[in-house]
């Protein structure tokens, strides 16, 4: 099965609120000194299970990110991770794009890959929480998608099974391949590379495509980001004693009783 | 194009809460634009939700068909294209729900329009949607210009105050027609209303379980949640 697994690098979703900080045009958040950015959480659980798909069924992963030269390092963890090749879309054109012109230059990359059976992607990104660019890749692929996917259950010929998360409990969907799944984190827990892995990724070539190497004509944006301003926020925090789950339920049951929230 | 058409939601065959919230918000945005605001409603026999779903609409479209529950995303966006073609609308507000993240981006995308997911400020600048969202895990807010000549918005729920309006002008009922089978097949459906559970460890499946003891014991929670707790101890489990 040869699958492809969209990637973003984003700022570390562990940067506490208050060492959040901003570009100078307040539209992008600067990581903060020593604090790397990261692959999205969601899609390293989507490069997980690609990873256990293929140690299942066999066949290559390919790692595919839209973003500035630094993302090359999210793309050695994913080749770190399990990934056989990986491609970098990094064309100043694109990088801040909207969710439309994102999801379009990575269903025109995974075009020109070709032969693809399934497509990866995280449910959302932590940094935007848009959720968009998976729907923009299957439009215009013509794939069909299932969203958010918690569980792949079977694999059967040219067919998965999946369990779809729903507000009241989950469905089982039957999807013909090839599609695209977004991915939730109760889907697995990704894996940490392994010693060997990290030093495959250092040795391992990246290419780098541009728009006009995957066919891609410009782009009108759909949505302007404005700007982004930080929200200044107290919070407090109470750990809850109880030696048992039951004990700490208890306890929590009477604060919030207290409270008045209940 | 012109207008506002707010989308309600159903649970249990019973208008959602949020429904009102989207008329909230819906009629604000349309008195800014200065364009009439209109009502759908996606789902199967829809007329007591209907009576419930007073938002001043002139209009509320009732998009029905059997095969539109269970929720599937391809039955859901042939509906909204249909109540979209009928209402021609500038601006589409749907509730922020698991299944309108699913189908929506995917209706933008066909639409070829621009959509921001999860709103919780509308703001018309002359005709420019101005819309805001928590991002960064809700660390900062962005701000967006929502483009296209049907701008899609999803709002988050519990923002907007949930209160009727006036009463609907008028309803027009739209026969919905069943999409042609798809390359998706819904096999069945598992439901509990602790789903979130499934993923949990078993430490704090045991808080859940005692919280939904004591709720219950105060009346705040009945007991199917008690019992949807132990269901989805076995879930999780299995995953």
């Amino acid at each position: 099965m040869n699958i492809i697994v969209t990637v973003k690098q984003v700022a570390d979703p562990n940067i506490p609120p208050a060492h959040i900080q901003l570009d100078p045009d307040g539209k992008r958040i600067i990581s903060p000194f020593g604090v790397p950015p990261v692959i999205n959480g969601y899609d390293a659980n989507a490069l997980e299970e690609a990873i256990r798909l293929k140690e299942k069924h066999g066949g290559k992963i390919t790692a595919v990110c839209l973003g500035d030269d630094s993302s090359r390092e999210s793309l050695k963890y994913a080749v770190a991770m399990g990934a056989d090749t990986a491609i970098l879309i990094n064309d100043p054109d694109l990088v801040n794009g909207d969710s439309a012109t994102v999801g379009r230059a990575l269903a025109a990359a995974i075009k020109k890959i070709g032969g693809c059976d399934l497509v990866l992607c995280g449910r959302q990104a932590s940094d935007t929480d848009g959720g968009q660019v998976l729907h923009w890749i299957a439009e215009a692929l013509d794939l069909p998608t299932v969203v958010p996917v918690t569980k792949i259950e079977a694999v059967e010929g040219q067919q998965l099974t999946v369990h779809r998360l729903i507000e009241d409990g989950y469905q089982r969907i039957k999807v013909e391949l090839p599609a695209l799944l977004g991915v939730s984190s109760e889907i697995n827990e990704a894996r940490h590379p392994s010693v060997r892995g990290t030093m495959a990724a250092g040795r391992a070539m990246i290419a780098g495509w541009k728009a006009a190497d995957i066919g891609l004509a410009a782009q009108t944006p759909k949505v302007e980001l404005r700007e982004l301003q930080i929200q200044v926020r107290t919070t407090k925090a109470e750990l809850i004693p109880g030696s048992t789950g039951a004990a700490q339920g208890a306890a929590l049951a009477d604060k919030l009783h207290e409270l008045g929230l209940i | 194009m012109a207008g506002v058409l707010v989308f309600g939601d159903t649970v249990g065959g019973a208008l959602a809460p949020a429904s009102l919230e989207m008329a909230v918000a819906g009629a604000a945005l349309a008195q800014a634009l200065n364009e009439p605001l209109t009502g759908a409603l996606i789902g199967d026999d829809l007329a007591a939700v209907a009576a419930e779903f007073n938002g001043g609409f002139a209009t509320l479209h009732l998009i029905e068909g059997k095969h539109l529950r269970p929720y599937t995303a391809r039955s859901a966006i042939a509906a909204a294209k249909a109540a979209i073609d009928a209402a021609a609308p500038s601006v589409v507000l749907f509730p922020h729900t698991l299944e309108t993240r699913e189908w929506v981006p995917r209706l933008a995308a066909m639409l070829d329009t621009g959509l921001v997911m999860d709103c919780t400020a509308l703001n018309a600048e002359g005709s420019d949607l101005v819309v805001s969202k928590p991002v960064y895990g809700g660390g900062v807010t962005a701000q967006y210009v929502v483009r296209g000549n049907i701008r899609l918005v999803t709002v988050r729920t519990g923002v907007f105050e949930a209160r009727a309006g006036a009463a609907t002008g008028a309803v027009n009922k739209i026969a919905a027609v069943e999409p042609a089978a798809g390359r998706v097949t819904l096999i069945d459906e598992a439901k509990s209303a602790l789903a979130g559970l499934m993923a949990m460890e078993e430490e704090l499946i045991a808080v859940a379980e005692e919280l939904a003891r004591r709720f219950s014991a105060r009346g705040t929670v009945g007991d199917q949640r008690i019992e949807a707790t132990a269901i989805h101890r076995d879930l999780g489990r299995e995953i």
